[in-house]
């Protein structure tokens, strides 16, 4: 190494030498501020180790001198430290306080850390300054508090267990140690900047709370969080840096200590109202969770166990978060900032296992608790709108279902699983029928219903994987089968329940879909055997019976594409009996067609669910039937059969559209559409008759057979782009065509407008993919070019045409000037 | 609504590159033919400019080395203000050709460049005829395509 590169000799002690010049001095000039800042480079620098090449060629390497020269530093300062005025001493801490940032890059002996940290306490506690005009008591405890906050937060260079324990206590002591001192006779500070604290709503909080913080104004408090967040920062790396685990006889000892600190950094919240604090604070104990949990992976006792109910006592009276912020709120705190910052707390359950170990309560059921009362408040307090339980449904779902993918479900008690299911349910239950309410509430309402259905859907999902049956009881058959005894008295007033048991079926698992079929299902198509009349119930159960099939064949795909067979059939015992009473109500002509309604949706679901191994060849027949008189419905007329006739056109357009799609793929269960029967009838009967008859003129105000086919349209590509170039070819066949007129050119654009707008995406996708598109367009373009006259008469549409002329376009051309602005689709009101 | 749903979403960015160019190379129509060209195109053109967030991205470039949907679009802005001046032609196709307007200068908004397109019309088409205006009919058709202009202006500026 260079002489240039080598400090010269003496350097640190003239360095010291001028700093406590500076300190002693009586100048404003140099600041403690400037003075911290000299001491923090010039030790940054001294922080690293100093290579030499010797005259043999051998390299050594230094070990970093940082740590004698902190001791000499406060050695040499000690004058300062003495000195009678307090501007010196406040100098002096402020370059001890630069020296230690300066190595924070670096590791610290617990002896320096010892002397350091003893010193720096030495300081934290009062200080008469009534002689002086500036409050140096608060200055001078302050910069000890930063002293030790950055002496705590370096990692320890012990490697011994004995030395990692101790480097563990010391860190801990000194923080709690220098907050304590710090906070001793603060009353002449206070209330002096609480007053201020700003946005934050009175709440009715533990009054468990450190007498003197609660004196201390916010900026103080904010310093005092700070040392504790170093201490645990501190730990955090010197958990990081170890090599091996602590020896099992040393743990306990260290838990004790990371108990106790713990305890006493959550009890810190405690009264916390200024939201900068309450959010450090919450950002604290979160970290605190993560760097203590390697420690705790086991206990040797209940007293060892992480305090996590101390934690959530002290958390848990924040929630819900309740802040405005200000109008001008340069400090940027936001409600959703707390909130996060409070659930990162709420939701750490990496501890939870050793304190079930212990019997102690877990994070996970307390939390869980928590929650649930904001969706089920106790009686006489005010029950939350749908904003709030959809937070609190939110907060379920990322506590139970963390985002590295961690199976918690299992690890609720039964007591809270029951508490889970009677509050998402009644939670689901007036959401829904709040959806009718207008505008927000009714959006947020539909979304708290989908979102509690979700939940709980993904709850009984991972409830059947577990070993343990009796959760998957507890929260599934044991709540449904009561909600039976509703389902049999009356169907109608139990819509809300077979909605969700619909829902448990289909995303369920395989378990809950056959138990759901038996106490739903079932139900229902007994009711509807013994009670096939004319009343809402029976209607009511018509469409619960298509609801359970839908969910029967949501539930099967997604097994399918999963890989998994559910064998036997989930619908094996019921596809007969439920085959013949859906047909029967749909072709009864004494039943209302609210009934009919429901029997002709739930037979679409029937039909794309069961396979036909499971009916006769008479029910497959009758299947038939169905489809053709379906066909028929879609052409007759009559605002009474409108509801029916718009159930026909959705049903017979999935069988259409799923059947040409060629639903014997192997992607897609077996069903009814695989049976050659049927697949003969749609492909040869029934879709060229819909295809034609939606191409036809109808004076009826709604066109469903367009509808229909739209349906089919939209379920595949290969579907899509039969329908759409078969009605392109006959657009343009009429446009060339010398006996058409503007009356079918139009009734054929009419057509296929409808199914672009209404087929889906596919139908549009056909139409750009399809070379017909573009000859369509030509044909358009040219249509008068055959015939001089015609051009120019075309090209003066500005004008209206006389009657003469326009029917002189028409005999030549075979298409006006008025079709031709229809068919591109001219808006009225330009 | 007839066809012209068909070209609102899902058009193939070829499509409409081809479809821009047959437009631009007709504006304003010199035959009969283009005439009746432009009536069955415009439409479609417009609904499908006006359904557009921001021009595709398109590796077809121009000579100048600006992508030629651009260009076009861009260099069809005169003909077209010409075209909705004009008592000569079809109203509905003359609102088809100011819708085009409005989404092609949306569009070259979005992308940021300070030549605003809309000042060239304003003061070579717009306004010398709006001074020349001899009939209700023309001067009403002057003062709504200012006005549309004007609205093409606050988009663009907000778009910069």
């Amino acid at each position: 190494m260079s002489d240039e590169q080598q400090p010269p000799t003496g350097a640190l002690a003239e360095v010291l030498k001028h700093w406590t010049a500076s300190c002693l001095q009586d100048s404003e000039e140099p600041t403690p501020e400037e003075l911290q800042k000299d001491s923090r480079t010039f030790f940054r620098y001294l922080s690293g180790s100093t290579q030499i090449l010797t005259s043999s060629n051998i390299k050594l390497e230094t070990r970093s001198s940082h740590e004698e020269a902190l001791a000499k530093l406060v050695q040499d300062l000690g004058p300062a430290f003495s000195a009678e005025h307090h501007q010196s001493r406040l100098k002096a801490l402020h370059v001890l306080v630069g020296a230690i940032a300066g190595c924070k890059d670096t590791k610290v002996s617990n002896a320096i850390t010892q002397l350091l940290g003893k010193f720096l306490l030495s300081h934290c506690g009062p200080i008469d300054d009534d002689d002086y005009g500036e409050d140096y008591d608060s200055m001078i405890r302050n910069a000890a508090i930063l002293g030790l906050t950055a002496i705590t937060g370096i990692p320890s260079s012990g490697n011994s267990d004995g030395e990692l324990l101790e480097a563990f206590r010391m860190r801990l002591e000194f923080s709690w140690q220098g907050i304590e001192s710090r906070c001793a006779s603060a009353l002449d500070d206070a209330m002096q900047e609480s007053q201020y604290s700003y946005g934050f709503e009175d709440r009715n909080m533990n009054r468990d709370i450190r007498e003197g913080l609660s004196t201390l104004p916010r900026s103080k408090r904010s310093l005092c969080f700070g040392l504790v967040g170093s201490a645990i920062k501190g730990v955090a790396a010197i958990t990081n840096n170890m090599e091996k685990k602590l020896d099992e006889s040393l743990l306990p000892s260290l838990q004790s200590q990371l108990v106790e600190f713990a305890r006493l950094a959550a009890n810190c919240l405690h009264g916390e109202s200024d939201p900068r604090c309450l959010l450090e604070l919450l950002t604290i104990l979160h970290q605190m969770q993560v760097s203590f949990e390697p420690h705790f992976l086991s206990s040797a006792n209940h007293d060892l166990v992480f305090p996590s109910e101390d934690i959530f006592d002290a958390v848990a009276p924040y929630y819900p978060v309740q802040f405005t912020p200000p109008p001008h709120n340069v400090h940027g705190i936001s409600r959703e900032g707390l909130h996060t910052a409070l659930l990162a707390v709420l939701s750490y359950t990496r501890v939870d296992d050793n304190a079930r170990a212990h019997s102690r309560h877990t994070m996970l059921n307390l939390s869980t608790g928590l929650f649930l009362e904001q969706l089920l408040p106790v009686e006489g307090d005010e029950n939350p709108g749908p904003v709030d339980k959809l937070e609190a449904v939110d907060c379920l779902s990322r506590l139970l279902f963390p985002a590295d993918g961690t199976r918690l479900c299992d690890k609720l008690d039964i007591p809270t699983l029951r508490n889970l299911w009677t509050a998402i349910k009644a939670t689901h239950d007036e959401s829904s029928l709040g959806i009718s309410k207008s505008g927000v509430e009714g959006e947020n309402n539909k979304l708290l219903a989908d979102q509690c259905r979700t939940l709980v859907s993904k709850l009984t999902f991972q409830l059947e994987m577990v070993p343990n049956k009796a959760l998957w009881d507890t929260f599934v058959s044991e709540p449904l089968r009561k909600q039976i005894t509703n389902l049999k008295l009356s169907p109608s007033h139990s819509k809300l329940s077979i909605a969700y048991i619909a829902c448990l079926a289909a995303s369920g698992g395989p378990r809950t879909l056959r138990f759901c079929l038996e106490i739903g299902l079932k139900t229902l198509l007994e009711y509807l055997s013994e009670n096939m009349d004319d009343t809402e119930d029976a209607a009511a159960a018509a469409h619960g019976v298509g609801a359970f099939l839908s969910s029967c064949q949501v539930a099967m795909e997604r097994a399918k594409k999963e890989g998994v067979v559910l064998n036997p059939h989930p619908l094996e015992s019921y596809a007969t009996n439920a085959c013949q009473v859906l047909l029967d109500a749909f072709s009864s002509n004494t039943l209302s067609l609210p009934i009919k309604v429901g029997a002709t949706r739930a037979l679409e679901f029937l039909v794309l669910s069961v396979d036909e191994e499971f009916l006769g060849e008479k029910q497959v027949t009758r299947i038939c039937s169905f489809v053709k008189r379906m066909l028929t419905i879609l052409q007759e007329s009559g605002d009474e059969i409108a509801e029916l006739q718009n159930a026909c056109c959705l049903t017979l357009g999935t069988i259409v559209g799923k059947s040409l799609e060629g639903v014997t793929g192997e992607s897609l269960p077996k069903s009814l559409l695989s049976s050659q029967v049927i697949h003969e009838l749609v492909k040869t009967e029934i879709y060229p008759c819909l295809l034609q008859i939606s191409s036809l003129e109808s004076q009826a105000p709604v066109r469903y057979d367009r509808k229909a086919i739209s349906v089919a349209s939209a379920c595949s590509e290969g579907v899509a782009k039969d329908i759409v170039a078969s009605l392109l070819q006959s657009l343009i066949d009429h446009l060339g065509s010398t006996t058409s007129n503007d009356k079918s050119c139009k009734i054929s654009a009419e057509s296929l407008s409808y199914i672009l707008q209404h087929g889906g995406d596919v139908s549009v996708k056909a139409y750009h993919e399809s070379e017909l598109s573009v000859t369509v367009l030509d044909a358009l373009s040219k249509s008068s070019s055959i015939n001089g006259a015609m051009r120019a008469s075309v090209a003066k549409l500005a004008l209206p045409n006389t009657t003469e002329e326009n029917k002189n376009v028409q005999a030549k051309v075979g298409v006006g000037p008025a079709f031709i602005s229809d068919i591109l689709g001219f808006d009225s009101h330009r | 609504m007839l066809l012209t749903p068909a070209y609102k979403k899902g058009l193939p960015e070829k499509t409409l590159v081809k479809l821009a160019k047959e437009v631009s190379d007709i504006v304003p129509p010199l035959s009969p033919e283009d005439n009746i060209n432009l009536y069955v195109k415009l439409p479609i053109l417009g609904a499908a400019m006006t359904s557009l967030n921001s021009f595709p991205e398109s590796n077809v470039m121009g000579t100048d080395g600006v992508p030629s949907l651009q260009h076009d679009c861009t260099s069809m802005l005169p003909g077209l203000t010409e075209y909705v001046l004009s008592n000569e032609y079809d109203s509905n196709t003359r609102s088809a050709a100011a819708s085009c307007i409005y989404a092609i200068v949306s569009l070259v908004g979005n992308l940021g460049l300070k030549d605003c397109p809309v000042l060239p019309l304003v003061k070579d088409i717009i306004n010398p005829s709006l001074l020349s205006a001899t009939t209700i009919n023309t001067l009403t058709n002057c003062l709504n395509m200012m006005a549309l202009v004007v609205r093409t202006l606050i988009v663009f500026e907000r778009s910069i």
